[in-house]
């Protein structure tokens, strides 16, 4: 048998169109996040309450992944932004073909920011590019101070840790600071988040860290 | 979950190739996994039996090479291999570092007859 040496990584089919559609958006200057976390962490909750605060300054689109359901994207367009629900029917992750799917009909329209909310999932999610400039882990309190340890891959693919429902510090045996503490072992430039979605407490940082980037963005134009 | 579109993917990969060299058969196909890729290697062989089943491919076999993450500290210059626990640099403790290998999926080699 004859050897033939090569050296291509894998999952390209995504990776092509996630390329395709950074460069879309790099070109009309929209700032795109990835959120991903477990089941139940608060990322509706989170883009719930960035959507309140932004709408009147920002075109925001939001696209919202589960395996079923509509209710997700339906929560979100009550605070009046554009929402698209994702179903996957079964799959544990978003890739880049059902986002492109879903924002064809929103090409033709400009938006400063696009949020992606994937499935929610600790493991998968982390293995696809969707065209984000981050990754934006979400991890919330009583759900685990060590979640970062057993889930590695997921704290190295994101930039940005949040650290969500603070309010229920003083209800659980869990610690915020932990929590940061260990996903900084894993990676130590991890930009981050103390949030309640439902006190609003720590939530102005995250707004304006998120306007802060899109300015960033802006200026490469 | 995701070990079927992976496996998908190479054997995309590995058909074109087969196709170049107008292969008859296809024997071992070598694949790196970098353990912070988040793939599970008994699933990955499973699903690449099951999809190359009735394909020119049928009969080739996945020969799956595990990469320990490595990593360079920011400071004191070595390169170390990441615990999976803690990745700060074993040497001088420094919380900066920079990974170097362990989070791709990369086909290195497929023998073709």
């Amino acid at each position: 048998m004859k050897r033939v040496e090569l050296e291509k990584k894998v999952i390209s089919a995504n990776e092509k169109l996630a390329q395709a559609n950074r460069e879309k958006y790099a070109k009309e200057g929209t700032f795109v996040i990835n959120l991903v976390s477990s089941p139940g962490s608060g990322k509706t909750r989170l883009i719930e309450e960035t959507a309140k605060r932004l709408k009147d300054e920002l075109r925001i689109l939001v696209l919202t992944g589960d395996i079923m359901t509509e209710n997700d994207a339906r929560r979100v367009a009550r605070h009046g932004v554009d929402a698209v629900q994702i179903t996957t029917g079964g799959a544990c992750h978003l890739d880049a073909r059902m986002v492109d799917e879903k924002l064809e009909p929103y090409k033709s329209r400009p938006f400063d920011l696009v949020i992606v909310e994937n499935v929610g999932n600790l493991v998968c999610p982390s293995s696809y590019d969707l065209g984000e400039d981050l990754k934006v882990l979400l991890i919330a309190v009583g759900e685990g101070d060590d979640k970062p340890l057993k889930y590695p891959p997921m704290v190295t693919a994101s930039e940005v840790l949040v650290v969500n429902k603070t309010d229920l510090k003083d209800y659980t045996d869990s610690d915020p600071d932990a929590i940061v503490e260990n996903a900084l072992k894993i990676k130590p430039d991890l930009t981050v988040f103390k949030v309640s979605s439902k006190t609003g407490d720590g939530i102005e940082e995250w707004i304006e860290w998120l306007k802060s980037k899109l300015t960033q963005k802006r200026q490469t134009l | 979950m995701h070990e079927l579109g992976i496996a998908t993917d190479i054997v995309g990969v590995v058909t074109r190739v087969a196709e170049e060299h107008e292969a008859k058969r296809v024997g071992d196909v070598v694949v790196e996994i970098g353990l912070l890729a988040a793939v599970d290697t008994g699933s990955l062989e499973f699903c690449f039996e099951v999809i190359t089943r009735g394909t020119r491919l049928e009969g080739a076999h996945l020969k799956v090479v595990e990469i320990k993450p490595r990593a360079r500290c920011d400071a004191c210059g070595e390169e170390y291999e990441v615990r999976m626990d803690n990745f700060h640099c074993p040497h001088c403790e420094s919380k900066k570092f920079e990974l170097l290998i362990g989070s791709d999926i990369s086909i290195k080699e497929v023998e073709v007859e």
